[in-house]
């Protein structure tokens, strides 16, 4: 298992339809990802992690947290793909989003890459960042070649 | 059965309406109608009534209402949080316990929504700070939320999409013969397979109404309902509960337990709930479950343990379901999905309803209802009503 790794950036323009709210505490995830590190928090008293990031543990309940790589690898859980959209997302739809089971353990949802082919539960993914111009989002696109267009 | 045990003694509710349809009175005046004719019902008047109850952050404030109908004492005043759907049968499990304990007499439980008035229920807002990790890449309204969940139910099971539509059709034929219900006209398996898509798997007809419109019912002892002109109906056992990893289920985390995620959030609530009641799933002659998306009320049938794990398919396609022949009539006034959204509230009163022998779709001879609240979400609810 390779946690090492820099995620792939893919660049788009334009803004995201919906930034996430940053705070003191959550501000190094999204700073990291804009750099194609993915990273989570870990208890340095138990060592437990989990996603998305979080300042007390939920295991132990310590406030000692450090930060690790999180695995860029892993496989579609479920998905949906979005035909009546919100309101900010009506030009990306339809889209999909997803679970992904990451290789280290962790469960996250996320957006999904557009494609050609239909979605599978179960397809390999890897973990992409995705630049936009005013911040960074993370999304899962299929490991077999996924044809990348617009996000 | 013992002389505290909680009873609904009276139901009512307001016509129901499109949402966002009812403009020229007040969402406040809805809710009063709907207690009125609870109360009309019961034969009880306002001096009497003492606690209000409510979920879901309903905006018809207990102090609204005490004001409005001229209420002495009111000592019991309390609401079940967020949740959406899944708090309905919340208000009956606080209710009780005031009977029970002796700390309120006649308790009024209700629900108004009014939703042009105030906002659309379910539309999004940046309430809670998990939204950041859901919301930015598009997942903001419930059938998206609950589409992730039917999506893993259908390849785990090897279901197909009739089965949805199963929940859909037995829903809408029993609409056709409730003239309160919204939505009256027969559909067919056809019909449904050409519902347009709305977040894959669910389709239009797998998403429930909405609606504006309330309903209220009346709880009391079953001493104090024995000087009433009414047939009381046994609140057997009411419960509300969030399960081990659930936290908020469906609408935003996501991060629910594996074992469970295609659950409903009342798995051991259910099991809890049976045993304080003292009933099997066999003794439930018709339920009313909380249908806010085919696919959950699937889950549910389920996970409340009326079929086995993995067969819900085929429980419903063989007719189970379905009034008058089927093992388990559910929803028999058209649910969430036909009669009328007011947040899961009518299908407590349709429980009542069965249980006196006057639903327009009555199962013979009716004694125990198994009501539920929505899956999914935090925290879920349930309830065992039952003949007195």
């Amino acid at each position: 298992m390779k946690t090492d790794e820099t995620m792939e950036i893919v660049s788009v323009s334009g803004q995201r339809p919906f930034a996430p709210r940053v705070s003191d505490f959550t501000q190094r995830f999204w700073l990291s990802l804009a750099e194609g590190r993915f990273e989570t928090t870990v208890c340095k008293e138990c060592g437990q992690a989990g996603f998305p990031p979080r300042p007390i543990c939920r295991y132990c309940w310590s406030q000692s947290m450090h930060w690790r790589p999180v695995a860029t690898t892993g496989h579609l859980y479920t998905f949906t793909r979005i035909h009546v959209a919100p309101r900010a997302f009506v030009a990306l739809s339809p889209y999909a989003i997803g679970l992904v089971d990451l290789e280290d353990g962790l469960r996250l949802m996320c957006g999904i890459l557009n494609d050609d082919n239909p979605l599978e539960i179960g397809s390999p993914v890897r973990m992409v960042a995705v630049c936009h111009e005013d911040g960074p989002l993370f999304a899962a696109r299929s490991v077999k070649g996924m044809k990348q267009k617009d996000f | 059965m013992s002389p505290e045990t909680p009873c609904i003694v009276g139901i009512g509710h307001t016509r129901f309406y499109k949402w966002g349809t009812v403009t020229d009175r007040s969402e406040f005046s809805l809710a009063c109608e709907a207690v009125l004719n609870a109360m009309r019902d019961a034969g009880v008047n306002s001096s009497q009534i003492d606690g209000f109850v409510s979920y879901s952050e309903d905006r018809n404030e207990p102090a609204m209402l005490h004001k409005a109908l001229g209420c002495h004492q009111v000592r019991r005043a309390a609401m079940v949080w967020g949740g959406g759907g899944g708090g309905s049968c919340g208000p009956l499990a606080i209710a009780s316990d005031a009977i029970r304990d002796g700390r309120a007499n006649v308790v009024v439980a209700y629900r108004a929504l009014c939703q042009g008035q105030q906002f659309r229920f379910g539309q999004f807002h940046a309430w809670t700070p998990e939204t950041s990790h859901a919301a930015p890449f598009g997942l903001l309204s419930p059938p998206q939320m609950a589409a992730l969940l039917a999506q893993r139910y259908l390849y785990e099971t090897g279901a197909e999409p009739e089965a949805f539509g199963e929940i859909t059709l037995a829903c809408r034929d029993n609409a056709t013969r409730n003239p309160n219900a919204v939505m009256k006209e027969p559909l067919t398996m056809e019909d449904y397979l050409a519902s347009r898509m709305i977040a894959s798997p669910l389709r239009l007809l797998d998403c429930c109404l909405e609606s504006d419109g309330a309903a209220a019912i009346v709880i009391t002892s079953l001493e104090r309902a024995r000087d009433l002109d009414v047939q009381p109906i046994a609140i057997l056992a009411a419960d509300q509960s969030i399960e081990q990893g659930w936290g908020t289920g469906l609408l935003a985390g996501h991060n629910m337990p594996i074992e469970s995620y295609t659950g409903s959030n009342g798995r051991f609530m259910t099991d809890e709930l049976f045993a304080r009641a003292d009933v099997s799933r066999a003794d439930i002659d018709v339920a009313q479950i909380y249908d806010a998306f085919t696919a959950t009320t699937l889950i549910a049938l389920e996970d409340y343990g009326f079929c086995k794990p993995g067969e819900g398919a085929d429980f419903v396609r063989s007719g189970a379901i379905r009034f008058p022949d089927g093992e388990l009539p559910i929803n028999t006034s058209g649910g969430n999905l036909s009669e009328a959204y007011i947040h899961g509230f009518g299908l407590v009163l349709e429980g009542v309803r069965q249980l006196r022998g006057t639903s327009t779709s009555q199962v013979d001879d009716a004694e125990v209802c198994f009501v539920s609240g929505g899956q999914a979400v935090s925290p879920a609810s349930a309830a065992i009503l039952g003949r007195v």
